[in-house]
């Protein structure tokens, strides 16, 4: 799968040390030490973008751990690229760019 | 044999030596293997034989280093230079390529050439001296990677490697050609000089398996060397461990973080009602009933999810996957086809409807590399994955009882034995068997029928080793 040009450039323009990797036909996006929202814990983690659908959601970001906020979430476990990840239950819109996506999924975390 | 055209030869080649045994496993694809055959096996317009190099992916496991072939470059006639008294003679260009796709790929490389007889072969000495020179030059290209020479016969393999920043090679512990039917070839037990020590042992051990001999001459060396990981001990596999360990395997990887309740004693071999009161785990009771049948076996249990001990995985020949969800099931696919790893899965499931007799079905499928995955198969598909994700991964609770257990891990056990003798010699084919409790019948699933295609399109061959990721500028 190609993803527009500007638009990866734009998600390693805004997430630098951004790393593209796929498995099993699908494509990710490693994002180190991914900075998320203000009083999370923790401050920063590495996080994997999946743009394309999986498990029945248009797009997912996987954090390397589970991150605390006020909100509880329902968090699942899953392995990707021979790494354990974690991700909560959380739908965004269709037709986001990369870096749109990111911020989108962000919001679950708020 | 090869002879070599101008390169700087290192002091310290340019002779023959006898390489240590080394802890590395050496996994190569059939269809990858078969390949490089048929290629080597073409006549040449001059040159006696044919070489050519094999790019390989490492992996990392608790016990081996992994060198995971991936992709195999056919040199093209016109690199071939005439050369007297030597088999083959290729010219630097296409050793300087060989060189670059070290540097472009990251991967390691091995010089690949085939003697035209059955059985392990041997390293000639001319190959000895003249092939490490070759070697020298990929490890300086890049030496954090593993290189080293792979001679194939028309049905065994032997191998020298150069380990990571290592001076000296080593023979693997184990080269396995990982398909239908598999070889296991361990060059150090299998070597003329072990011979005669490996048929003491063999005669000692007839007894016990002297009603199993059926499976081939040396079927229960090939049952002792397969390392099998089991993932899930409940119904399924607390049978595919006890049948295991009565056949004769020795090492066994053992994953599952559950301990016994009272619900599980309707089905979990080797389980009783003292392991309910103690809250056993599951691994210990695994564990118990293989050395209870087996004293000396190589038992590693991990009362853990297999996923925080993947080492451990890796290092195993064959999976059993007795897992519950498709998730799961995907994830151990995933990690096997990365690793070159037989994987057998087995699991059954009953539904209940209103008005119905319940209906009880199941599955037994082998996926190997190169071949149909699940996904192909139909087995997986994203709406039955979307479908469990919705309701979060919950598959606990759901009826299960042993006879289908029984059957389903028999029948996996079945698929292991013949995958590594080929006892059975049956014509090559997807295993994918429907189980249908309710008539009592396990049988190739329809959908077979219907594909056209043994290749996987969704799992690519060259993808193997240990993830790599490209740093985007």
């Amino acid at each position: 799968m190609t993803f527009p040009e500007e638009e990866v450039r734009e998600l390693s323009r805004l997430f630098p040390g951004t790393q593209q990797s796929d498995e099993g036909g699908a494509d990710y996006f490693l994002l180190p030490q991914l900075l998320l929202p203000a009083g999370r814990s923790p401050e920063r983690v590495d996080a994997l973008l999946c743009p394309k659908g999986r498990d029945g959601y248009p797009s997912r970001l996987f954090f390397a751990e589970i991150v605390a906020s006020p909100v509880a979430r329902n968090w699942n476990g899953v392995r990707i690229l021979e790494r354990n990840w974690y991700a909560v239950s959380w739908r965004v819109r269709e037709g986001l760019r990369l870096a749109q996506m990111v911020r989108a999924h962000l919001d679950a975390l708020r | 044999m090869i002879d070599l055209g101008p390169i700087d030869e290192p002091a310290d080649f340019g002779r023959p030596f006898a390489p240590l045994w080394g802890r590395v496993r050496l996994r190569i694809p059939r269809p990858l293997f078969e390949l490089m055959q048929a290629d080597l096996s073409r006549p040449h317009p001059f040159a006696a034989e044919r070489v050519g190099f094999l790019s390989v992916a490492t992996g990392t496991s608790d016990d081996d280093l992994l060198v995971l072939a991936a992709e195999y470059h056919t040199i093209p006639d016109e690199h071939y230079v005439e050369s007297r008294g030597a088999g083959a003679r290729i010219g630097s260009q296409a050793i300087r390529a060989t060189m670059q796709r070290i540097y472009d790929s990251g991967r390691g490389v091995f010089h690949v050439h085939m003697h035209e007889h059955h059985g392990i072969p041997g390293f000639s000495p001319t190959d000895s001296r003249e092939q490490p020179r070759l070697v020298a030059s990929f490890r300086a290209a890049n030496k954090s990677i593993p290189h080293g020479m792979l001679l194939l016969s028309r049905d065994q393999a032997n191998a020298w490697v150069w380990a990571p920043r290592e001076v000296e090679p080593v023979v693997p512990n184990s080269i396995s050609i990982v398909g239908y039917p598999m070889s296991l070839i361990a060059p150090q037990d299998d070597g003329f000089v072990n011979r005669l020590r490996t048929k003491v042992r063999e005669t000692e051990a007839l007894p016990r398996y002297v009603r199993q001999t059926f499976l081939g001459r040396d079927a229960q060396k090939i049952i002792e060397r397969t390392r099998i990981g089991v993932v899930g001990l409940g119904g399924g596999g607390s049978h595919v461990v006890q049948q295991l360990a009565h056949i004769g395997f020795k090492q066994f990887r053992l994953f599952d973080g559950d301990k016994v309740d009272d619900s599980n004693l309707n089905r979990l071999v080797g389980a009783t009602a003292a392991d309910v009161e103690l809250k056993t785990l599951k691994t210990d009771i695994a564990q118990r009933v293989i050395r209870s049948i087996a004293p000396g076996a190589d038992v590693r249990a991990f009362s853990d999810r297999w996923q925080s001990n993947p080492g451990a995985l890796r290092s195993a020949d064959v999976v059993v996957g007795c897992v519950d969800s498709f998730a799961e099931r995907r994830e151990l696919e995933v990690a096997c086809r990365r690793y070159l790893i037989a994987y057998v899965d087995i699991g059954m499931d009953i539904n209940e409807v209103q008005g119905e007799a319940p209906r009880m079905g199941g599955q037994v499928i082998l996926s190997l590399p190169d071949t149909m995955c699940f996904f192909c198969m139909g087995f997986l598909n994203d709406a039955r994955l979307a479908k469990e994700a919705a309701l979060y991964g919950a598959a606990g609770g759901r009826p299960q009882v042993i006879w289908p257990n029984g059957i389903l891990g028999s029948t996996a056990v079945g698929v292991i034995m013949d995958l590594i003798t080929g006892w059975a010699g049956q014509p090559r084919r997807p295993i994918y068997l429907s189980y249908d409790g309710n008539a009592n019948t396990l049988v190739p699933h329809v959908r077979l029928k219907y594909l056209d295609t043994t290749a996987c399109e969704h799992y690519v061959g060259t993808r193997v080793g240990d993830p790599t990721f490209r740093h985007i500028e």
